[in-house]
């Protein structure tokens, strides 16, 4: 049975993730296993005396203190935890699903993913966690680091949930896009009967063939539509596209270049993700 | 090896900026008065250490294993170095200082740090009290000749280092107390000495100079023994701190990039003109206190420290010595371990013992490395003697056939071998003797060498011996085996 991994916080995407992987899990017919996470200790801001005094005991004091403090949050944090994974396990089950398992870990969240990626099929993450400056135009730190760490389909879920009639996949000539389109043809995800758009950016040198890819998609049913659109600004081609055409989710490989092209030039990965304010579904 | 990536960036840089800077002055205005005291203990110009803390505060940002610890010009460090700058001068204290930091480079890539398991607690609480009483003791040549100035002084500047707290917690009470007792002293005109008269404070950034010294093998011969104690004691000062640190953020630490990372923040301390330093315990709880947790606080510190001199060195030469005395009291009241007074009733007799050798080795010799080797040595000694203990040697005779079956549980090495060779009763008349080995473990020669004796003086009493169990006997001597790192371990060790 396939098996779904859902990484859940108390961030505003939590209910949609859960939304959105009920769907998955029905298509795949999939078990869902939910993930949260509690952070760590050194996770927080640390409390702070800048007296800078080292009175009688100085060490072990301040050891007390700390531990005093970390215990106080481990506590509420566990409450939290429990309470957001039966919150979540009940929209699942309102949803129809069978098998939720609830998983209650510690530690880093990039790491614990990593722990149960090979037991799972695909993974769901919201755009941003709880703790991430809603305000910022920057990803969730925890999400790039995921998506160039897993090598399973990364579900990203953004805060729209509607039905899905159109998708659009970015097509770049690259591996891991090839691995998307073998996936699509191969699983039940997405029915014949969803419109299916290829989007290729050419960067001026022509090297982009889409032909075997849309050959691949209308043998195995899809509607294929196809553009070839000519910028040096993927991201912003493929976004602008979204909006005009209603895609509904958004397929795409993930970070073909290594991090330091990535630290210099950014990556079209994370301006995709940042740009279209739909679901993606990455993979590498 | 470092890989430059954002998270890596975020976790160790900016996960925690605005506390990670607070805590960086509050730390650099801490290693000031301790730069220039330890470089007194050392007797060299003030510039000397405080120079060596900012290069190696803003190295070991960058190269160290273990975030939020602060690494600067120690008194451990200095007081290892008083006789080879007495006897050959600056020079050579600065070349001391690049082959300490070559010396401890190597110790990293020997993965030395792992040594430190076999430092039991006991030798660490030792370590820190020792450090403890030598920072105190360091301030004492202050006061000789000194009026009652001096002694009011310093009574004043710990008094508001420890009262102004309770006034407020926003500005660093050891700054408040120099500041207030510089200007006391610069009001009333007082005669006491300053940090001016001490030597000479930088009035500039550090320059690259390689120490003036002859190469050649009489050199080396000069500075070796010291290269080779410092880096002992900063390796060790700086593990312990590290283990500190990682137990009160709790997190871990890569111990052995931290060896390699005080190696290179020592040699180019060294080639700037600074003396060899190493982490330090109670700067690296003060930051973890205010709240500093990454390598920025640790780099904002050294930087901060050398901004301050610059800027302000005028000032700071006229600091009276009595409020740098009154700050590094009560770093040594910090660092002290009073629990383990009260400890004393509580723990067993041989940690106690452990411990105080420990201090009165450091305090009699001026070496922590000494200390903790005899520390070190003593704990094995006490070890092997409870280790000993269990052997257990049980006998019952059988009337019929005249035979006398001994059973052997437990250790058998050197420490216990006289036990059990006089476990045996060579006096009683019997024909024959078994002595079953199966439950018993052989450690060493001094074992087998025992047992050997036995057999020998049975058989010359004409009894005959019959040994049981000896497969498993030679099984235990494990030396060249070392069973403990394969997988089938505890199959392949006999039961106990």
């Amino acid at each position: 049975m396939a098996k779904l991994l859902v990484c859940i916080d108390g961030s505003v995407y939590a209910d949609n993730l859960c939304t959105h992987a009920a769907w998955v899990a029905k298509h795949l017919n999939a078990e869902i296993d939910l993930l949260h996470v509690l952070r760590r200790p050194s996770d927080y801001e640390a409390p702070t005396d800048h007296t800078g005094v080292m009175g009688f005991e100085a060490r072990s004091h301040l050891l007390d203190e700390l531990t005093r403090v970390d215990e106080q949050r481990g506590r509420l944090d566990q409450e939290k935890g429990k309470f957001i994974l039966e919150h979540s396990a009940k929209i699942l089950k309102e949803a129809g699903i069978e098998t939720v398992n609830r998983i209650h870990r510690r530690g880093s969240l990039v790491e614990t993913i990593l722990e149960f990626e090979d037991s799972v099929d695909m993974i769901f993450m919201g755009k941003r966690g709880e703790h991430a400056d809603r305000g910022s135009l920057y990803l969730g730190s925890n999400l790039e680091k995921v998506a160039r760490s897993i090598h399973k389909p990364l579900f990203i879920i953004s805060a729209v949930v509607r039905p899905i009639k159109r998708f659009l996949i970015a097509y770049d000539g690259k591996h891991s896009v090839h691995k998307a389109i073998d996936y699509i043809t191969q699983q039940p995800l997405l029915k014949k009967d969803v419109e299916c758009h290829i989007l290729a950016v050419d960067r001026g040198k022509d090297d982009i063939e889409t032909s075997d890819a849309e050959q691949t998609l209308r043998k195995a049913g899809f509607n294929v539509i196809h553009k070839t659109k000519q910028s040096q600004h993927a991201d912003q081609v493929i976004s602008s596209y979204v909006v005009e055409n209603e895609i509904d989710l958004l397929v795409s490989g993930a970070y073909s270049h290594s991090r330091m092209h990535s630290l210099f030039l950014g990556s079209t990965t994370a301006s995709l993700i940042k740009a279209c304010k739909i679901p993606l579904l990455l993979f590498r | 090896m470092v890989s430059l990536s954002l998270s890596y960036l975020k976790v160790n840089w900016l996960g925690n900026i605005r506390n990670d800077v607070l805590a960086g002055i509050v730390v650099a205005l801490a290693l000031i008065p301790e730069a220039i005291a330890f470089s007194i203990i050392a007797g060299v110009d003030p510039k000397v250490g405080l120079y060596a803390s900012f290069c190696i505060a803003v190295v070991i940002a960058f190269v160290g294993g273990r975030s939020g610890m602060i690494s600067a010009a120690t008194g451990a460090m200095a007081l290892v170095m008083v006789s080879l700058v007495k006897e050959h001068g600056l020079e050579y204290l600065l070349a001391a200082t690049i082959l300490t930091g070559i010396l401890q480079i190597i110790a990293g890539y020997l993965r030395l740090g792992s040594l430190m398991r076999f430092v039991s607690r006991s030798v660490v609480t030792g370590f820190v009290n020792a450090l403890a009483i030598l920072i105190f003791m360091a301030q004492l040549p202050e006061f000789k000749g000194a009026g009652i100035h001096m002694y009011g002084m310093v009574a004043l500047g710990l008094a508001i280092i420890y009262i102004f707290p309770r006034l407020t917690k926003v500005v660093p009470s050891p700054l408040v107390s120099i500041i207030t007792i510089t200007s006391i002293s610069i009001y009333f005109g007082m005669d006491l000495r300053t940090v001016g008269d001490m030597g000479e404070l930088p009035s500039t950034f550090p320059i690259f100079l390689l120490p003036d010294i002859p190469l050649n093998l009489e050199t080396l011969w000069i500075i070796f023994p010291y290269s080779l104690t410092l880096m002992a004691v900063g390796l060790l000062e700086s593990l312990m701190t590290a283990t500190i640190v990682d137990d009160l953020t709790d997190t871990p630490s890569n111990k052995n990039r931290e060896c390699a990372g005080q190696g290179v923040a020592n040699i180019i301390s060294g080639f700037f003109g600074g003396m060899a330093g190493c982490a330090m315990i109670g700067q690296s709880v003060i930051n973890i206190k205010s709240g500093g947790r990454g390598r920025l606080s640790t780099l904002f510190a050294g930087l901060f420290l050398l901004f301050l001199l610059l800027v302000l060195g005028e000032w700071v030469s006229q600091i009276p010595m009595a409020a740098l005395v009154a700050v590094m009291i009560m770093v040594s009241i910090g660092t002290f371990s009073w629990s383990s007074f009260k400890n004393l009733k509580t723990h067993p007799k041989t940690s106690s013992m452990v411990m105080i050798t420990t201090v009165i080795v450091v305090v009699l010799t001026h070496d922590l490395a000494i200390g903790v080797f005899v520390g070190v040595l003593t704990s094995a000694l006490f070890f092997a003697r409870k280790v000993s203990r269990l052997l257990k040697i049980e006998s019952h005779l059988s009337e019929k056939d005249e035979k006398r079956t001994y059973s052997v549980y437990g250790q058998v090495f050197f420490a216990s071998a006289d036990t059990f060779s006089n476990s045996f009763d060579f006096k009683e008349v019997v024909q024959h003797v078994t002595i079953d080995l199966s439950e018993a473990h052989f450690w060493d020669l001094s074992a087998v060498g025992a047992l050997d004796k036995v057999v020998m003086k049975f058989r010359r009493e004409g009894t005959t011996v019959h040994l049981l169990g000896m497969n498993e006997v030679s099984a235990t001597i494990v030396d060249r085996l070392a069973v403990h790192d394969k997988p089938d371990a505890l199959e392949l060790m006999p039961k106990h």
